[in-house]
């Protein structure tokens, strides 16, 4: 019941890639190091405004690639292969229009394009950017339901995946977390469920909550420490009470 | 239920596998055909690389910071609700729509992580650095942040409480820094320059220049 973007607490990886310098991070980093790392990020942005798939359903794309292409692939690479096969099953794309537009890059890395079919209604223009991105695509939703927890309620994690509408499906309680006790310090009122709505279940709106977990409780005695605590934002059908 | 509970699949999961192995040539494969098909605008995508290059990143944020440093009502507002305060700077939208601001203490230090992909503030930071969409720092900040904190330069006293933020929903989470000492005389602007983007994710402090 995992996926191998759920790593919070994974053993194995080694020192953050970081450039130190007498024993502070130097942060010079510039926004974009290729090229193509800016047009990845721009394409899929672009797409987004016709594709029209929830941000559920684009984080649910990138972490349903094989394992061994997910763990290989750098950062912009799952972008850009997450983003074909959202266009493919959206119909945006075909296979063999793909296979071409490869075959064309490939014989020719500097193929211009200069063909346009009609333009699709609802592509993103360059002058709509700043008023689009300023307005985000906010999750909170109305919910009539009074909220289930308050704070400083004490709760227990589902010890499974909560996602009972697909199996294998998109959720947001990570494997780390499961079957943990913790207790409620924040309410963020409703948002959309991810689980539904990368499934195109609709939002499935449900009370949020930060749910605070000591470090020992996560790790163990051993591996964590009594100081530490790790806070997470969980959904309501995530929780039960801990009594 | 049959099919609500279809196995969430394999097919169509695996149609990159047309791509080119060379990542510039997959980006350019796939820029081509959408262009072709007049699915996205060139001109688009120069303004949105333009946007995340040029004018959204850190600066944002460390004038936040500032602002809260020198007024009082201002940090009771930004604490309060955030996302309505981090507006009043005209800063909004994408990956920054549901904003919550943790406050470093003599007691508490906070850093944000996301351990299942890169959820960031993006109009208040930008795009994340790379490290922040590391696995390293994804599997590792929740189990040891001191010592991924001491990687980054900054040893805790064991005795200072240390909360780790795994953004797992649409919020998104900047850390308030504390004002350093020998800052008294500084103006806002000066401040904001010595903010950093680390000590707005919690993996750094603010930095007096001739430190």
């Amino acid at each position: 019941m995992t996926r191998p973007h759920d790593m919070g607490g994974r053993f194995g990886d080694g020192p953050i890639p970081i450039k130190v310098k007498n024993g502070k991070c130097v942060d010079d980093e510039p926004v974009f190091k290729f090229d193509w790392h800016a047009k990845a990020l721009a394409v899929t942005l672009a797409s987004a405004s016709v594709g029209k798939w929830s941000i559920d359903k684009g984080r649910f794309f990138r972490e349903s690639l094989p394992p061994s292409d997910y763990n290989r692939f750098s950062y912009y690479e799952k972008w850009v292969s997450a983003l074909v096969n959202l266009l493919i099953e959206k119909k945006l794309i075909n296979n063999e229009e793909l296979k071409n537009a490869v075959d064309e890059v490939t014989k020719n890395n500097n193929f211009l394009i200069d063909k346009k079919n009609q333009e699709h209604k609802d592509v993103l223009k360059s002058k709509d950017v700043s008023v689009t991105l300023g307005r985000g695509g906010p999750s909170k939703r109305e919910n009539l339901k009074e909220p289930k927890y308050k704070i400083g309620d004490k709760v227990k994690t589902m010890n499974f995946s909560p996602n009972v509408y697909k199996i294998g499906g998109h959720t947001r309680l990570p494997i780390y977390a499961r079957a943990k006790r913790g207790k409620i310090v924040l309410h963020h009122d409703s948002h959309v469920l991810p689980d539904k709505s990368a499934h195109d279940l609709g939002d499935g709106q449900e009370h949020l909550y930060t749910v605070e977990f000591t470090s020992n409780e996560l790790w163990g005695i051993t591996n964590g420490n009594k100081n530490d605590i790790i806070c997470i934002d969980l959904w309501e059908s995530y929780l039960t009470d801990d009594t | 239920m049959s099919d609500l509970k279809k196995n969430e699949g394999h097919s169509h999961h695996h149609n990159h596998s047309v791509l080119p192995e060379e990542p510039e040539l997959r980006v350019k494969a796939i820029e081509t055909l959408l262009i072709q098909k007049g699915l996205i605008d060139p001109d688009t995508l120069n303004e949105l690389i333009d946007t995340y290059e040029n004018k959204i990143g850190p600066k944002n944020g460390a004038r936040v910071i500032a602002k809260a440093w020198v007024d009082d009502s201002y940090k009771e507002r930004l604490l309060k609700n955030s996302t309505k305060a981090i507006e009043e700077l005209s800063y909004t939208g994408r990956q920054g729509e549901h904003m919550v601001v943790v406050e470093n203490t003599p007691e508490t230090h906070n850093m944000v992580v996301c351990t299942l992909c890169s959820c960031y503030p993006w109009p208040v930071l930008g795009l994340p650095p790379s490290w922040y969409k590391s696995d390293e720092y994804r599997a590792r900040a929740v189990r040891e942040p001191r010592k991924v904190l001491k990687e980054f330069g900054l040893s805790l006293n064991d005795n200072i409480k240390i909360k780790v933020w795994d953004s797992t929903s649409e919020m998104r989470y900047l850390v308030l820094p504390m004002r350093p000492d020998g800052t008294e005389g500084f103006s806002e602007d000066e401040l904001a320059k010595i903010v950093t983007r680390n000590s707005m994710i919690g993996t750094g402090l603010p930095e007096l220049k001739d430190d």
